[in-house]
């Protein structure tokens, strides 16, 4: 065998192993796997995004850029007392007020830390801010008694604290685009992931597909021989007639019913020398010419039938008629079967012989059954008894 | 029997989840030491009023108790409903406020949100004048169960430190 030749073997073997409940159950078991695969893999996805959302919201960023500003709004009205050699009473309440706006922010700033990234910068930014209030809070306490102490001391933190602030902040844009990196190869494996279980499901689905229609004709292969086997049984495959066996089923059963019943013994005349002289071929259109006769000429009557016995006898079987019925029909078969079969360009002209019998003939002395019948029959159909034959 | 049916009622209600949203109700205010803070409000023409927290009050008032994202206890908030101010000045029908802090953060409020959800403007926590540090003195409240189920609302509404509500462009 040629190495395409066992391979497409090796092919079908495995394909018929699969074409089964098993193999397709196999299939379909491998469909789920990949949808819940993928599944599982956007949905991890999606996970990891919303996780890195903290990063992207607004309110740290935002926190700290505020932050920035609350602590420069603090140092403005401390540096403008100190110009001004004292803190009136417009610059107290002013200073006051900023101090509880950094209080709220530091604090406001320090939950959404917590809440999101925890970055170790802005932990060190709140540290300092921290540091500005307590100072503030003691100046306030202290009824502002040095304002220039005061804006040195907040003028050095608020440096220290903005450093801190600007490092919070770049740590955060470093952050965002590692996530955004992060992200962005998680969406090239998404790609993946969709496409590999795109072109897997299209694959499972095809081959399982494949393997149904391929289950589905072996069954109906399969039907159909059964099909063939069965009708083999029963009729000639040449002339598609009731075969011998059939014949004997049905004219038995005929002949338990208290019915009279006509046998008609068809045999062809010289149909050895058709074969001789035209060949086989030529041989079997002529039976299938007789047989299509027979057939239409059985049909004609409520439970008659037609059937080839073996070689170039033919039988029909037809509910008794009266004798002058008989002899139209024998006349009318011997014409119809007289006509000429065309085979390769010759003209063959069949003839026949009928012999008939009848149940009403056999009489109350033999046995109402086949062998009687068609004993009777093929007597009548050589000439030993009855009449001879018809020609 | 029927007392046995009204005290299982009773305990189911009991069992009800702490989800319930409470709305704010009408509530008598003693006058007390306020800080000093002010509330301006630009009316459709431009012009301006300017509310102290004692001139607030003035309004019907309410109390709410509720928490807030800063606070994990419950606190009974007093004060007056956005929506009785904005009617006062004609900005009840404007299709969103904005709202001004004094550290200068903005914030939009669409219509839907006042007519759907009850905003208090909070000058009083359990009793006392609202601090700055409290996120006072005047400040928006709305009820935390209401403001997570609102589709509108979220907690960048609830503005500390408010100082000037006008329509928005």
């Amino acid at each position: 065998m040629s190495k395409p030749a066992t391979y497409l073997s090796g092919l079908n073997r495995v394909l018929d192993a699969f074409a089964t409940r098993l193999g397709l159950g196999l299939c379909i078991a491998i469909l789920v796997a990949i949808g819940l695969w993928a599944s599982f893999e956007v949905e991890e996805a999606v996970d990891n995004l919303e996780g890195s959302l903290d990063f992207f919201q607004d309110s740290q960023r935002r926190n700290g850029f505020v932050a920035i500003g609350d602590l420069q709004r603090l140092l403005i009205i401390a540096s403008e007392a100190w110009s001004n050699g004292a803190f009136d009473e417009t610059a107290k309440a002013e200073f006051v007020s900023a101090v509880d706006i950094l209080y709220v922010r530091t604090d406001h700033f320090n939950r959404v830390l917590q809440r999101g990234s925890a970055i170790q910068s802005g932990q060190l930014a709140i540290e300092v801010l921290e540091e500005i209030i307590a100072l503030a809070d003691r100046a306030i306490a202290d009824d502002f008694t040095d304002p220039e102490r005061l804006y040195r001391d907040l003028q050095s933190r608020q440096e220290m604290a903005r450093s801190r602030l600007v490092s919070f902040l770049d740590d955060m844009d470093r952050l965002q685009d590692s996530v955004l990196e992060d992200q962005s190869v998680a969406i090239s494996h998404q790609r993946v992931v969709v496409n590999g279980s795109f072109i897997g499901l299209v694959f499972i689905a095809a081959l399982a597909f494949f393997l149904l229609r391929r289950e589905v004709l072996a069954r109906k292969a399969h039907q159909m021989a059964e099909q063939e086997v069965q009708f083999l049984a029963f009729f000639d495959p040449l002339t598609r007639l009731a075969n011998r066996a059939q014949f004997q089923r049905r004219l038995d059963k005929l002949l338990d019913s208290p019915k009279t019943v006509a046998l008609l013994l068809l045999d062809l005349d010289n149909f050895k020398s058709i074969n001789d002289t035209h060949g086989h071929s030529a041989g079997d259109r002529v039976l299938t010419s007789v047989a299509r006769v027979l057939d239409t000429a059985s049909s004609a009557y409520q439970g008659g039938f037609a059937a080839r016995l073996g070689g170039d006898e033919f039988a029909i079987v037809l509910p008794e008629q009266t004798l002058g019925e008989m002899r139209m029909l024998c006349d009318s078969l011997l014409a119809e079967c007289r006509h000429d079969v065309s085979f390769e360009g010759e003209v063959i002209r069949p003839g026949v012989s009928i012999g008939l019998a009848t149940t009403a003939q056999i009489g109350k002395g033999l046995p109402r059954d086949v062998d009687s019948l068609t004993r009777h029959g093929f007597r009548s159909l050589r000439g030993q008894e009855c009449r001879p034959r018809l020609l | 029997m029927k007392s046995l049916a009204i005290l299982s009622f009773v305990i189911g209600l009991s069992g009800l989840p702490a989800t319930v949203a409470a709305a704010p109700k009408p509530v008598e205010l003693q006058p007390i030491n306020h800080l000093a803070a002010e509330l301006t409000i630009v009316n459709a023409e431009g012009e301006e009023t300017v509310y102290s927290p004692q001139q607030l009050e003035t309004f019907d008032s309410y109390a709410l108790s509720t928490m807030t994202p800063w606070r994990e206890v419950a606190a009974n908030f007093e004060g007056v409903l956005l929506v009785d101010l904005l009617r006062a000045h004609g900005l009840a029908s404007a299709d969103a406020i904005t709202v001004t802090a004094e550290n200068d953060y903005k914030t939009t409020i669409p219509r839907e949100l006042w007519e759907s959800v009850d905003v208090l403007i909070a000058t009083r926590v359990d009793g006392r004048a609202h601090t700055r540090r409290a996120r006072g003195p005047i400040q928006f409240v709305m009820d935390i169960h209401e403001m997570e189920a609102s589709p509108v609302a979220n907690e960048g509404h609830l503005v500390w430190m408010a100082a000037r509500i006008e329509a928005a462009d």
